[in-house]
Order: structure tokens, then sequence, then C-alpha cells
């Protein structure tokens, strides 16, 4: 029925479609036509700038241009929950992460940590990370400190386009309270600072005989032995990580709180480190 | 049985090799005390403190093997005669640089400058002598009624040592210092037993002569001899090498030991910060 109906009819012409794209044809070309010769004669190639253009800012190719131009240098830093890590605490390491110049590309995170002092709970020791484009936590990395000693903690942020890494070092203390050093007894806990370093220094003393050890948050760890009298306090410092000996020599300054241990260290004939020591009676 | 005592040499062997600056055990060497002795009768080096009295070097001993578990302490001793012979205590109280602080108290004349006695904390939490102090006749410390030790002193310029058991009268002397204990007493070691570790040692003591006799045994680490070995020291005879001591008395120890011969520039004992009480000098007269 339908074919019958058709048969009476005019075809379409088949250059209606085609008569519009004429028309646009010579539209354009009209358009074309009006404008100058200058800038008739540039018109193509910024018109095929700017589709090259588009097509790199979509492209993956944009990224690793910015990448030589302006490199990826972020900053991360390790921030403790607590500034005070005794035995059995849970604490919490927040991975801090600052771009600069450009964002961070997505990475890979990789927890290294003092097995011996600490014990990490969460969230594991490889973490992905979706990058960064401001001042970031890119995680939050819980422990447990097991037992006392120097603890370190490092991170390595690999991305496709660097390696940036981050250590933290600080002392597991003991949690029970020990005997304070007294003018008469240097036994005890001391808070040490040795070449500008920190630490602790823990003291055995008998009846002026010195021994013990101490610690300190770069990692170095060792012994202590000397001799004290009532101002002066005499000992060689062994480090049993830098398989160093320091020969110190202080004097006791009795504060109205505290006691004070302030002198220097030798090793062989280089120049003093400053140590100093304190304690509250 | 038979192997262990076969093992014994290659574990004596690997404990020395493990340590190679093997410490002293006070309780091995309290029964060894013939190390004192044997040390003593080695050849001493003689140095001359006082170019114009050559006939009183002072005598050093030092054990020359590195491997033994007494290298590095050194026993000294110097005779002073009476008659040319005269004693003097300054009142120092000063903190700083030991070493720095004898140098500063010396006078032309003195041929020893040496620690005096003990000290301890005032109420003021600052140091203070213990026991009688008394410089050019001011006493600058009271005299302490200890059961035991003795005093150094001078009356009529004549210096010497006294026990406390004969110290009758604070008249008339004109320097004094108060210590303890006496390490020998008539000829005999005063010291039967002594529980503590080894420290720096000195004393002043004085033969039958009427001599003076400047003494001291010094290691590094400031871990010299117990008293027991310091008195053993004092005690042999001048034909065995030693001072033969007939009164010696201990003055302060440890870090507080120190000796200074200005004339020879010669320091012995912790040079180190420290606080210097008071100072004995011995001068020519």
């Amino acid at each position: 029925m339908s074919e019958d109906t058709n048969q009476g009819q005019q075809p379409m012409p088949a250059t209606v479609p085609g008569s519009q794209k004429d028309g646009r044809r010579w539209s354009l070309s009209k358009v074309y036509s009006l404008l100058p010769e200058w800038l008739r004669s540039h018109l193509a190639p910024t018109f095929g700038s700017l589709i090259a253009l588009v097509g790199f800012w979509f492209s993956p190719i944009k990224d690793i241009v910015f990448h030589k131009i302006w490199h990826e240098s972020p900053t991360i830093v390790l921030q403790p929950s607590t500034d005070k890590v005794c035995e059995g605490d849970d604490f919490v390491i927040s991975v801090v992460v600052t771009p600069h110049e450009i964002d961070l590309s997505p990475g890979t995170l990789f927890v290294e940590y003092s097995p011996d002092t600490l014990q990490l709970r969460g969230p594991g020791k490889v973490i992905s990370t979706t990058g960064a484009k401001e001042v970031t936590i890119e995680s939050e990395l819980t422990f447990r400190a097991l037992k006392h000693g120097p603890a370190n903690t490092h991170v390595e942020l690999k991305t496709k386009y660097g390696s940036y890494e981050a250590s933290r070092q600080f002392i597991v203390t003991t949690r029970d309270t020990e005997a304070h050093p007294s003018k008469l007894n240097f036994s005890g806990k001391w808070n040490l600072r040795f070449d500008q370093v920190y630490g602790e220094l823990h003291v055995i003393d008998d009846e002026g005989a010195i021994s013990g050890s101490y610690e300190l948050e770069s990692g170095d760890v060792g012994s202590i032995h000397g001799v004290r009298g009532p101002a002066a306090f005499q000992v060689s410092m062994d480090s049993s990580k830098k398989h160093q000996k320091y020969s110190v020599e202080c004097i006791l300054n009795l504060q109205d709180e505290f006691l004070e241990l302030k002198g220097n260290a030798k090793a062989g004939s280089s120049s003093p480190i400053s140590f100093y020591a304190t304690s509250k009676t | 049985m038979h192997r262990f005592l076969l093992l014994l040499p290659i574990i004596f062997a690997a404990a020395g090799a493990q340590d190679q600056a093997p410490r002293r055990n006070p309780a091995v060497f309290l029964s060894q005390a013939n190390w004192v002795r044997q040390l003593a009768a080695i050849k001493p080096a003689k140095i001359i403190i006082d170019p114009r009295q050559t006939e009183s070097p002072l005598f050093v001993y030092e054990d020359p093997d590195p491997q033994s578990p007494t290298h590095g302490i050194k026993f000294c001793w110097l005779r002073l005669p009476k008659s040319s012979t005269a004693l003097a205590v300054t009142d120092v109280s000063r903190s700083g640089v030991s070493n720095e602080i004898y140098e500063s108290v010396t006078t032309s004349s003195d041929a020893v400058v040496m620690n005096g006695g003990f000290y301890g904390f005032g109420n003021k939490n600052d140091f203070v002598p213990v026991g009688l102090v008394i410089a050019s006749g001011r006493r600058t410390s009271e005299f302490k009624n200890w059961s035991l030790g003795g005093l150094v002193l001078q009356i009529h310029g004549a210096p010497t040592v006294v026990p406390v058991s004969q110290f009758r009268s604070l008249s008339g002397i004109e320097q004094a210092i108060q210590s303890k204990p006496m390490l020998i007493e008539d000829s005999k070691i005063g010291i039967k037993s002594d529980p503590h570790p080894p420290f720096n040692r000195s004393a002043v003591a004085v033969d039958w002569n009427g001599d003076v006799i400047v003494a001291g045994a010094f290691a590094e680490n400031g871990e010299a001899v117990t008293l027991i070995e310091f008195s053993q020291f004092l005690a042999i005879p001048r034909s065995k090498g030693g001072p033969e001591a007939a009164y010696a008395l201990n003055l302060d120890g440890g870090p507080d030991a120190h000796m200074y011969f200005p004339k020879a520039k010669l320091h012995l004992g912790y040079g180190g910060q420290n606080y210097v009480p008071n100072a004995i000098h011995f001068s020519g007269k």
C-alpha cells in the first residue's frame, strides 16, 4: 500500500541535504572571502595549532612535559601524635606531604621502622597514594612501642617522577618512673644533648664509679664508664654503632631543681663536641 | 674433666681476644697485691722537677706491657728534704679547667702544687671544704671530729703528717689540711679493706727522717688503684724502689687527685672541668 502511495509522488531530490551543505559551504566561503587577505593566510595554521593544543592538553604528554619543566619536589614530614612515647604505647605518625611547583603524582609509600623497638599496626608497609595538589596527610601510620630504646621510622614515596624520603628518630622510654639522680648519687636517667642530638643517659653511680648507657635520637647507642667527684664527671663514651670512643669531661652545676652536667667530649684529636645532661632532682 | 682442662687455655685466649684492654677485677687484684711491689721493682722514670735539686727526682713507675691489666697506671713519688721544704695551703674555691687553676695558683718557688682535702655541698648548693683548712694562719674550714684520718700541717716552718689520734691542739698551726684515711701509720699499712673501686689517688707522707714525700697514682680513665694498693705502694722500702713512708695521709681522690710540678710543667691527674677547694704547695725555703 505504501509503495502505491509513493509511486505517484515526485521523489525527493537527492540534493536536499547537499543543497544545505552547499549553502553552508557557500556561507563559509562567503565569510572566508570577506576576510582580509593577511588573515586568510594565517587562519589555517592557527586553526591547526588550536586543534593540536587542545589535543595536547587532554593527552598524557602534557603531564610528562610539565614535569620536565617543573620538577616534582614535595616535602615529606613525619609528624608523631605525641611528644613522648613509652613502652606499650600505640601512637600515630602522620605522613604529611607538601607539593612544591607542581602537583604530586600518585605513587607508592614504603614504610620502614626499627623492628626491635616498634611494631607497625597499620595500614601496612606498602601504601598506595593518590597524589596531592596541596598540603595533605598521605597516610597515618599506627605503631606500637615494643620496648625501651632508640626508634627510627623512615618512609619513601615513589612516584613515576621521583622518589622522596623522610625519617624520624625518637626514644621509646620506660613506663616505670626511675629514681632521680641527686647531687650525692648520679644514678638514674638524664636527658642528654650530645653534639646537638637529643637522647638519654642512664647512669649507675657506685660511690663515684660511673657506668651506664646512652641512646641518641640519631640511633646511636653505647656505654659509659668512668668516675666522678662532687663536681667533676669524667667518663668515656663508647659508641657501639659508630665504633667511636669519646672522652667526656664535665662539671656539675646545681640549679634549684635540676642537676646539670656541662662540658665536652673528644674523640682522639678531633674538635670538642658539646655534652650536656640534665635531670630533675 | 681432662678435656675441659685442655680447653682452658683456649677459653682464656678467647676471653683475652674479646677484651683487648682487660679491666682489673678488684677482687682478684686484692689477692694479688704483689703487682704493686713488682711494679716498684722495675726501673722508674726519673723526672727532674727542679734543676737545682737533681738529687730529688720524681720517680714514675708504669707497667710497660700494653697487654697487662695494670698498663696505663702510673705510680709516682717525690722526696722533699725537710730542711729545705715549706708547706703552704691556699684557699682556691674555684671552678674551671683544673690544670689552669693549679697553674694560676702556683708561685715561683713551688716544687709541687697538689690537691687538698675533701669537699661537699653547702647550704646554698655551693661547694665547701670538709675538714680543717688553715691557709697562712687563717682557718677557712673547721676541724671535723673524724675517728680516723689525719692532718698535713706546718708548725714553726716544719711540715709534717699527724694522725688525728695524735692531734692535740690547733694552736701554732700555720698551714693545715685535714683528710682521711691514714694510709700508713708508724710504717704499717693503715688500710685493711677497701670495698671501693680503683680511683686516682694522691697523698702526703713523711719518712723517718722527717722528709716530706708526695705520692700519687694516676690513670687516664681515673681508675688507678684502690686504697689498699696505694698504701702498699707507699710502704715499699727505698731499697725496693718505694717511698718507704712512716706516716701517709690520703687526700681527695678520683677526678680531684691532682699533682702539678711547675718547673717541669708536668700535670698528673684529671685536668678538665672541676672545682678546686684548696691546694697544697711544697716549695723550697
